[in-house]
């Protein structure tokens, strides 16, 4: 035992010196930060495509409807210069420089009119913008005349407020089950980077090992089976350093974002409503299934012989990632066709199935434990075969490339 | 220490080691030697229980090896390989370690040694940054940093400059004046009769010779003479049977054609030559001459066997 630990420890800190480990944990994370960032700016590319219009009325109208402008969120961009007449807004207008114009003559807010150039500066959402704006700053002109309070206005204006209650609770489930898969997409498109990150690292240390020959001099010291457990056991510990490093990143963004109003870019009340079962559930059956892919690239890397075959042996086992994959992403769709309410017990493919049956109310959380259960039970047999095979390959060595020594 | 009785092993049909016995004692090198595929580092990988022979009994300590023996056992394959991201200090400690041996007396020893071979660069040197040469002396030492009681090399000599196979003999009877058994493959005869007591030869599998240096050698005629004195290299051709004459400082050595032709030589030498000889040897054969007199008979005989068919 203090042997395979050695050799843990061992794999863990050669690994945890490479910035490529690194790159691994925070590749994920800078993805999602530079998907919310385009999402971010393609938001304010979008607000500073919003028309910009100049308004040409008398000062006191002019400015009655530019601070109802702010006051309202809307589609519209009002321009602070003053025009002294029509003639000279129309000249900016056709140089490209104004996108609209709202013309009111003689405080005739009923007769205002609206000129621009272009289509897209009389969208159906501008003029209703323009509408609701003209419409507020005529009501408050008339019950300053009528002198009205702003209190009486507000009542006035204010539209009635509706409780609602439905007798049919469906429709608040059938938001969290929206939500429930949208997540559960992630946790498919996130197993799915994390199973190929492992199964890399996995052939990497089995294969090069044996194609570098380090193997016999470090055999010479340890038995298989002890070095085997060891390097299963560095790859974990690798695993559990990242979970480590993301439940710190998650505790310091909770913390933090209130400080920098995390509403611009997330909105992580999103996340509330997801339960602690399903997100620990979730996490042991990828946890449990990284370790069977790695048994299973373990398996297939005994058989490399040669350097250029350890790429081989790591994307084949990638290749059988795709399956659950993919059908991970069919079952958020469609979640109770036969074959996934199958595949969802299988190991090996239940970590992408299963967390989306849950999220889509198709699978109750025992039938999620239960899949868990049979993906532990499968992870024993599979480590003995992995080692045996280990054991009996490790030394073979063969011109051939690697499918030939699996075939024979 | 270390016996094996009838071990053997075939490939594919093919017998790598047929028959292998041999026992070594504390503190005894044996040198194993052949050509290329002759079964030296399958009977290495047998020793190591990194495979199982097909027949035979292999014994370390008086019984069969255990997880616990690898403790005991250092081991230098002919394939060398590295961790070249560890620094020469962590890749020493880590097998140091996984033999059970403490990090204390692993750096104190790695001192040593280091000084010792004449490593280049420092402990903290990464193993990438080293010649294949200095490689080579990290992985030896890996070898045995954890004193242990057998030594097993594979082929230690082969890549390393003459400075550099000095300073390794020099290290392997050091091992071996500690009391650590040794056995090594080689294919230059003059290191294996430098450092071993055994030679054990394999030819495809066989053993064609085994047993003490000496011993060896006295089954092969003795047909040199080492000879000094007043004597021109033609005089020397008078005598019956010589077949070559070559300098050695300050006489010469005569090769005649049988070992009877030697020894008349020496008759005559001391009948007629007394005043003019000042001393003479009969020489015991070379393992040199030996490994290639075993392959010539092997072929010969390999040959005629396929001329019958």
């Amino acid at each position: 035992m203090k042997k395979t630990i050695i050799v843990a420890k061992s794999l863990f800190t050669r690994r945890i010196k490479r910035p490529n480990y690194y790159w691994m944990i925070f590749a994920p994370i800078l993805l999602v930060l530079i998907g919310l960032g385009c999402n971010h700016f393609i938001e304010q590319s979008n607000q500073n495509e919003h028309p910009r219009i100049a308004v040409v009325a008398p000062q006191q109208v002019k400015t009655e409807i530019i601070q109802q402008e702010k006051n309202t969120k809307n589609h519209l961009r009002f321009s602070q210069t003053n025009f002294k007449s029509l003639k000279q807004a129309k000249s900016r207008l056709n140089n490209g420089n104004l996108d609209g114009i709202i013309y009111i003559k003689n405080n005739q807010l009923t007769a205002a009119r609206y000129i621009y150039k272009k289509q897209a500066a009389a969208s159906e959402n501008v003029t209703k913008d323009l509408n609701q704006i003209l419409s507020s700053v005529k009501i408050q002109t008339l019950a300053a005349a009528m002198g009205l309070s702003l209190k009486q206005v507000e009542e006035i204006t204010s539209p009635v407020k509706i409780s609602l209650s439905s007798i049919n609770p469906k429709q608040d489930q059938s938001d969290h089950r929206e939500k429930m898969q949208t997540i559960s997409q992630f946790v498919v498109i996130g197993g799915f980077l994390l199973l190929t990150s492992y199964i890399s690292i996995t052939g990497a240390e089995i294969g090069r090992e044996k194609s570098d020959h380090l193997i016999e001099g470090v055999l010479a010291s340890i038995s298989t089976r002890n070095y085997f457990a060891g390097k299963m056991l560095g790859v974990l510990f690798l695993l559990g350093f990242q979970i480590v490093i993301y439940a710190g990143i998650a505790i310091l963004v909770n913390s933090l974002l209130p400080f920098f109003h995390q509403k611009a870019l997330f909105n992580l009340s999103f996340f509330k409503g997801v339960s602690i079962e399903y997100i620990i559930l979730t996490s042991l059956l990828m946890i449990v299934a990284i370790i069977l892919y790695i048994l299973l690239a373990a398996i297939i890397a005994s058989f490399v012989s040669r350097t250029e075959d350890i790429s081989q042996a790591t994307s084949v086992v990638a290749s059988l990632i795709l399956i659950p994959y993919l059908i991970g992403l069919i079952a958020s769709s469609n979640s109770d066709l036969g074959f996934i309410k199958i595949l969802s017990y299988i190991p090996f493919e239940s970590q992408s199935i299963m967390p989306v049956r849950i999220a889509t109310e198709t699978a109750s959380y025992s039938q999620g434990w239960i899949a868990l259960i049979i993906s532990i039970l499968a992870m024993i047999p599979l480590f003995d075969i992995a080692s045996a095979v280990y054991q009996k390959h490790i030394f073979k060595y063969s011109n051939h490339n690697l499918f030939y020594n699996l075939i024979h | 220490m270390l016996s094996l009785q009838n071990v053997s092993k075939t490939f594919d049909h093919q017998k790598a080691v047929s028959n292998l016995s041999f026992n070594l004692k504390k503190g005894e090198t044996l040198g194993l030697v052949g050509q290329n595929g002759a079964g030296k580092s399958t009977t290495f990988k047998m020793i190591l229980n990194f495979i199982s022979p097909d027949s035979g009994k292999i014994q370390f300590n008086g019984h069969p090896l255990m997880a616990a023996d690898l403790n005991l056992i250092g081991y230098m394959p002919e394939e060398r390989g590295l961790y070249l991201d560890m620094t020469i200090e962590q890749q020493i400690v880590y097998f140091a370690a996984l033999h059970n041996y403490p990090k204390r007396k692993t750096l104190q020893n790695l001192d040593y040694w280091m000084n010792k071979l004449n490593v280049k660069g420092t402990k903290k040197s990464k193993i990438k940054t080293l010649s294949k040469g200095n490689q080579q002396k990290v992985q030896l030492i890996t070898s045995f940093i954890h004193e242990p009681q057998l030594l097993i090399l594979d082929e230690p000599f082969s890549g390393l400059d003459p400075v550099n196979t000095e300073n390794l003999i020099a290290a392997i009877l050091e091992l071996k004046k500690r009391g650590t058994t040794i056995i090594f493959s080689s294919h230059n005869m003059q290191n294996v009769e430098l450092v071993s007591d055994k030679i054990l030869m394999l030819v495809n599998g066989v053993t064609k010779l085994n047993g003490a240096i000496n011993a060896v050698k006295d089954q092969f005629p003795k047909n040199q003479i080492y000879l000094e004195g007043n004597f021109e290299s033609n005089d020397l051709k008078a005598f019956n049977g010589v077949q070559a004459i070559s300098p050695s400082y300050p006489g010469f050595i005569l090769t005649f054609a049988t070992e009877n032709h030697a020894r008349s030589a020496i008759h005559e030498l001391k009948k007629n030559y007394y005043d003019q000889v000042t001393g003479f040897k009969l020489l015991l054969p070379s393992l040199d001459s030996i490994f290639k007199k075993v392959i010539t008979t092997e072929e010969r005989e390999n040959e005629k066997n396929n001329n019958c068919r």
